[in-house]
């Protein structure tokens, strides 16, 4: 009397359904990941450009001033007539900082009350690590600053 | 044509058994549902339809593209017809949504419904809550105000700070690096497409089990009595949700919708502060460091979503200490001391 072979437990079956397995895992991820590709954006690369953000004038003595440019935010100090550049992006969440004289001549981000001193360095607050420095030049009575720049993902 | 002829037109085009409709409709409920406090299950379900309703309205006019968002949300508020009514609805039933979700949550958690067999559904209305506060996050973000943009950059910028993964995860969902144009169109998207998509899913898994299981019993509460779902108990959800839907018509009558400066990439205003729902998450990153901040925000969201099965280990291993209401209980204590201090501050 042939004996009853209970189902998914021959070798044979347990071959087939893991080929089947595998198979179907594998286009399901072919699949998934051409979504993902369609869905994740081509970002350009980063290169460092030298930029004029500023007349050596416009910027007070031991204080502060914000630049916007295109290729993004610069923050420029004086520090007892030595002039030092930084990104104006807050390291914390992201937000734009700005120069308060008041308070004790200091960076302040409005997002999270976080604080930086004339080196970028944190004083207060959340932020995790000192703001970016940037190398800076003068020349003929212009500040030129040397700026991470990523062309933009789409035109805009 | 008369009703009968009617009916028998439809019967025989549609031929759906009756008691398809009977047996939910004349489910027996255990007594304990039959107060005003356990009326309030379906009135998430009610904020989220006006949302819809009002949400397929406000995109008659809205242009999902930063040039032109600010001043499409401008025209609907000020200048079309009714435009002000319409976003102050949509906009005053997400905050209700919230604010449903969270009164039911806060039930269910006092009364402990979620304990086995119903952990799962427990599993399904966190996702709902989450999703809410996803509604809630992609649709401030389409207003494309200051705040709002900010908001966004933020709110985005956390993402970044997830070890290995953070970077590709926010580069998905801004479409680059920086908040651009295609980060409005990708949480445009977001908050049409697929979070109300997930949202109807996860609602439709959440009140299957809620109808193969059945209601939970309530601890300690021996009375054998049942009743109806309808017409008693579905009555009884109308008529909190009418109020409802009358209390959301009478606050945008006396307070319109406004609308704040114009999103400026160059500037973060002065006095920047998320929508009341994400104080406690504001204030709690303004007090700790950010890898601090965004780990113990990950941990609370997952104990949140274990909380069925943190609770059993904790019983056994303090039978009848309650440790898990008492851990349970601080949590949301902190939780409200975080966002008064922040809504004081």
């Amino acid at each position: 009397m042939a004996q009853d072979i209970p189902r998914g437990s021959g070798r044979r079956e347990f071959l087939a359904n893991l080929v089947l397995g595998i198979a179907g895992l594998l286009s399901v991820g072919g699949f998934a990941s051409r979504l993902f590709e369609f869905l994740y954006p081509v970002v350009p690369p980063e290169r460092l450009i030298e930029v004029p953000v500023a007349g050596r004038d416009q910027i007070p003595r031991n204080g502060g001033i914000v630049v916007n440019l295109p290729a993004g935010h610069v923050a420029l100090v004086d520090a007892a007539g030595e002039l030092r550049a930084f990104s104006a992006v807050c390291t914390h969440l992201g937000c734009i900082i700005k120069w308060q004289p008041e308070a004790h001549s200091v960076w302040f981000c409005p997002c999270h009350k976080g604080t930086y001193d004339r080196n970028g360095h944190v004083v207060s607050g959340p932020p995790p690590r000192p703001l970016q420095r940037y190398e800076v030049a003068i020349r003929k009575g212009k500040v030129y600053v040397k700026i991470p720049y990523r062309p933009p993902v789409l035109p805009a | 044509m008369s009703t009968t002829t009617l009916r028998r037109w439809l019967a025989a085009r549609l031929p759906i058994p009756p008691h398809w409709f009977e047996k939910p409709l004349k489910e027996e409920l255990p007594i304990h549902l039959k107060t005003w406090i356990w009326a309030f299950g379906g009135t998430p379900l009610l904020f989220f339809m006006i949302q819809v309703a009002t949400g397929i309205l406000l995109t008659f006019y809205y242009v999902p593209y930063p040039p032109h968002a600010y001043e499409s949300v401008r025209q609907i508020t000020f200048g079309i017809r009714f435009g002000w009514f319409v976003r102050g609805i949509h906009q005053a039933a997400s905050q209700l949504m919230f604010v449903a979700v969270l009164l039911h949550m806060i039930r269910v958690f006092a009364t402990r419904a979620y304990r086995a067999p119903r952990e799962l559904t427990w599993v399904f209305g966190v996702s709902l809550f989450l999703l809410t506060l996803g509604f809630a996050f992609t649709g401030y973000s389409l207003v494309y105000d200051q705040l709002s943009y900010w908001a966004t950059t933020v709110g985005t910028n956390m993402i970044a700070e997830v070890p290995l993964i953070g970077k590709p995860l926010l580069y998905l969902l801004r479409g680059g690096p920086d908040v651009n144009p295609n980060t409005l169109s990708r949480l445009y998207n977001f908050h049409i497409g697929v979070v109300p998509t997930l949202f109807v899913l996860l609602v439709g898994m959440h009140l299957l089990l809620i109808r193969l299981h059945g209601v939970a019993p309530l601890e300690g509460d021996k009375r054998r009595e049942t009743y109806h779902f309808f017409p008693d108990h579905a009555l009884r959800e109308i008529a909190v949700g009418l109020v409802a839907m009358f209390a959301i018509v009478v606050y945008v009558m006396l307070h319109p919708p406004s609308l704040g400066e114009r999103a400026d990439p160059n500037l973060t205003p002065p006095h920047i502060r998320p929508e009341w729902y994400f104080f406690p998450s504001y204030r709690w990153l303004k007090i700790v460091p950010l890898q601090v901040g965004l780990w113990t925000s990950v941990a609370f969201v997952t104990s949140m979503l274990l909380w069925p099965w943190i609770d059993a280990a904790l019983e056994r291993l303090a039978p009848r200490r309650r440790l898990g209401m008492i851990i349970g209980v601080a949590g949301w204590l902190f939780t409200l001391v975080l966002l008064v201090w922040e809504a004081l501050s």
